[in-house]
């Protein structure tokens, strides 16, 4: 009986597997080639979707390492983005320290393919849905994104500071003269009702 | 105000909103030094511009005060509303020049969804979002949480005739002191001074689980913002997952359960009456609640096998269910999950837990606890006055900073605003099952959306329906205003459209 449910487990796995590689491949047709890692590449989605029976199982997910390496003693959590989602990664610190950029404002991080265990509720790390990683291979180097100025905006910008500078001292010398007319009112016993 | 709003009517609700309109403006100094100092200058830009709207709008809606203006209720009400919709459309400026949404409306979700301290987002690709826009997705959410009136009310409006009415209007009641501009300063002296704490704690234990220094202070100052005011945003996509740290967890439930808790009741605190954290109503009504909804989920997630062993289930479950109840919105599992692990009777809890939410006059949304807790003793004493001799005479209290009387007309009010939540949350479960969803999810939503808490089972995405981010928007911001507001709105708009 386990012997059955372990091949229908594995058959499962290898069905979406190659479904998910075939888009995963179609997407990264323009990524430099990684030669000596499987190609069986697992998008996020389908590994939330298929948790319960991917849970346990070796899969390879491709993505892009985000915002910060958080090295734990001689491992290190990355946390990496495919399309569909981010995953966290327990890796060695080593691993984690060959990452040269990580996803940000103003990087791409670099694109690691990742073959580890995947396990929908981590025992050691307190439930979490991650991946222990065995092997890490960076499949294409991050790069600076740059940010260039629109000139429509800087003059959008520049036009409505004026205006608001100006809209602001109306306003000033608008509350001063209340002011001063509610003091007058007031010194002669003219104050204001209020609401009805 | 007449019962046909006249010319002055229409210019001090305007008026009014223009004063906060100016507040927002001010606001957007936070996320321009942010650019600066991170050197992000087109986005620097984008800040000038929507300070530049704020600002431009605000003093042209502010000017139009008629000289003889004599505010009322009716005006404070609507223009609290008003100034909510305002500042919704106002904030999602920088969001729409960031082209990080898909549509205005997106921009518009998030900025509501922000102020509200909801924290559900439309945003896409949040992991490459610039520092100054996530710092500002934070600020709106602290701005919100203490109150977008309350802001304007400290620092614009020189307590003058309506203050009272724009601070009822924000969903907020209870008075600290005797002067509601007072009460305003002091709410915002309460909420700094935790704000220093908050941050140091979330900086160096962020640092102690491996984040960088200078990343720890901004992820630390971003978490504390949305923990403080109940909110639910954070700055990565995987929100509390990302840091896989129990102890970040950990330290973060310490500020947002305290951002849940009675402004009144952190100043009966910080001015020595201690007893009260267990005498208060709120603190009692909390706590019963947790312990039976957390039972409830802890039941519900052993009997689906949602997770291996006892601490993952206790760290997962206790989590989500703070988060939920506080209806502060992180969360440290990925959205699906709730749909496909944790079962009918945890989301059934979870649900409860949500619409419940925190303590009133704090920056959680929900009923409250002190609705709830109001309620479940006027049920108490109706089962004694069943029980007891006709003649004889009991008193009917609740402990609330003093000892009140929890009279008819008191349980009223309490029942009236409970239905009106729970009517919502209906509305909003059958707008989600109208959209498509699964009954069970469109109410697990509905409930998160309605309670202002931002734990989402994945209903929310940019690709929902363009009715139902409608729907949710209007609910979310109903929730906190907590409706006075919003029927205040409503009765303006009909006696304005009827014939005289």
């Amino acid at each position: 009986m386990c012997g059955r449910r372990a091949c229908a487990l594995a058959a499962a796995f290898q069905i979406m597997g190659l479904a998910v590689s075939v888009g995963a491949w179609a997407d990264g047709a323009s990524v430099q080639a990684a030669p000596t890692v499987p190609v069986q590449v697992v998008q996020y989605e389908a590994l939330l979707e298929g948790a319960r029976a991917f849970d346990g199982l070796k899969a390879t997910i491709q993505g892009e390492a985000i915002g910060q390496v958080m090295e734990r003693g001689t491992m290190a959590w990355v946390n990496v983005a495919d399309q569909s989602g981010a995953i966290g990664v327990w890796m060695s610190a080593e691993e984690a320290r060959s990452i040269s950029m990580l996803g940000s404002y103003s990087c791409r991080g670099d694109e690691l393919r990742i073959t580890g265990t995947f396990h929908r509720a981590c025992v050691e790390h307190g439930g979490d849905m991650d991946i222990h990683a065995e092997t890490v291979a960076i499949v294409r180097a991050g790069e600076r994104v740059a940010h260039p100025f629109s000139v429509a905006r800087q003059v959008a910008a520049a036009l409505l500071s004026l205006a608001a500078a100006g809209g602001l001292l109306l306003l000033r010398s608008r509350d001063g003269k209340r002011r001063a007319l509610e003091s007058k009112g007031a010194k002669s016993g003219k104050g204001g009702g209020h609401g009805c | 105000m007449r019962n046909h709003p006249r010319k002055e009517d229409y210019l001090i609700i305007l008026s009014y909103t223009g004063r906060v309109a100016i507040g927002l403006g001010i606001v957007c100094v936070a996320p321009m030094l942010v650019a600066i100092v991170e050197g992000e200058w087109s986005v620097l830009v984008d800040f000038v511009i929507c300070a530049g709207a704020c600002l431009l709008s605000g003093a042209v809606l502010a000017m139009l005060m008629p000289t003889e203006a004599h505010p009322g209720w009716l005006h404070g009400m609507v223009a609290t509303a008003v100034s909510w919709l305002l500042a919704m459309v106002l904030a999602a400026i920088p969001y729409a020049l960031s082209g990080h949404y898909g549509s205005y409306l997106d921009c518009m979700f998030d900025a509501m969804s922000g102020f509200t301290t909801t924290g559900l987002t439309l945003v896409l690709d949040l992991d490459h979002l610039s520092m100054a826009l996530n710092t500002w997705r934070h600020v709106i959410t602290f701005v919100g949480g203490q109150g977008v009136v309350v802001l304007a009310l400290s620092f614009l409006i020189d307590g003058s005739a309506g203050s009272y009415e724009l601070y009822v209007g924000e969903g907020k009641d209870e008075r600290l002191f005797p002067s509601v501009l007072h009460t305003a300063k002091a709410i915002w002296k309460i909420s700094a001074a935790y704000f220093v704490v908050g941050m140091v704690a979330l900086w160096v234990t962020g640092v102690a689980i491996g984040l960088p220094v200078k990343a720890a202070f901004y992820h630390g100052m971003w978490i504390y913002m949305a923990a403080w005011s109940t909110g639910g945003f954070a700055p990565m996509s995987q929100n509390f997952l990302y840091y896989h740290s129990a102890a970040y967890e950990m330290v973060s439930v310490v500020f947002f359960v305290a951002g849940s808790l009675n402004f009144a009741l952190h100043h009966a605190v910080l001015t020595g009456s201690r007893r009260e954290m267990i005498k208060n109503i709120e603190t009692i009504s909390f706590f019963a609640s947790f312990v039976i909804l957390f039972s409830i989920v802890a039941a519900g997630l052993m009997r689906a096998g949602a997770y291996p062993d006892l601490v993952a289930m206790m760290r997962k479950g206790f989590y989500q269910v703070i988060s939920g109840h506080t209806t502060t919105g992180f969360m440290t599992i990925s959205a699906r999950q709730f749909a496909l692990e944790w079962g009918d009777l945890a989301l059934c809890g979870m649900c409860v837990a949500m619409m419940i939410g925190g303590s009133a006059g704090s920056t959680a949304g929900g009923i409250k606890g002190l609705r709830v807790g109001a309620l479940l003793l006027a049920v108490r004493h109706d089962g004694r006055r069943l029980l007891l001799p006709p003649s004889a005479v009991f008193k009917k209290k609740m402990h609330m900073i003093e000892d009140r009387y929890l009279g008819d007309e008191q349980v009223r009010a309490y029942a009236i605003i409970t239905v009106l939540y729970v009517g919502m949350w209906v509305f909003a479960t059958l707008a989600g099952v109208a959209a498509g969803y699964p009954a069970l999810e469109a109410a697990f939503e509905a409930a998160s959306v309605t309670g202002n808490v931002g734990l989402s089972i994945g209903v929310t995405a940019p690709a929902m329906p363009i009715f139902l981010k409608i729907v949710y928007i209007l609910v979310i911001w109903a929730g906190r205003l907590e409706f006075m507001a919003i029927l205040a709105l409503g009765g303006f708009i009909v006696s304005a459209v009827r014939r005289r």
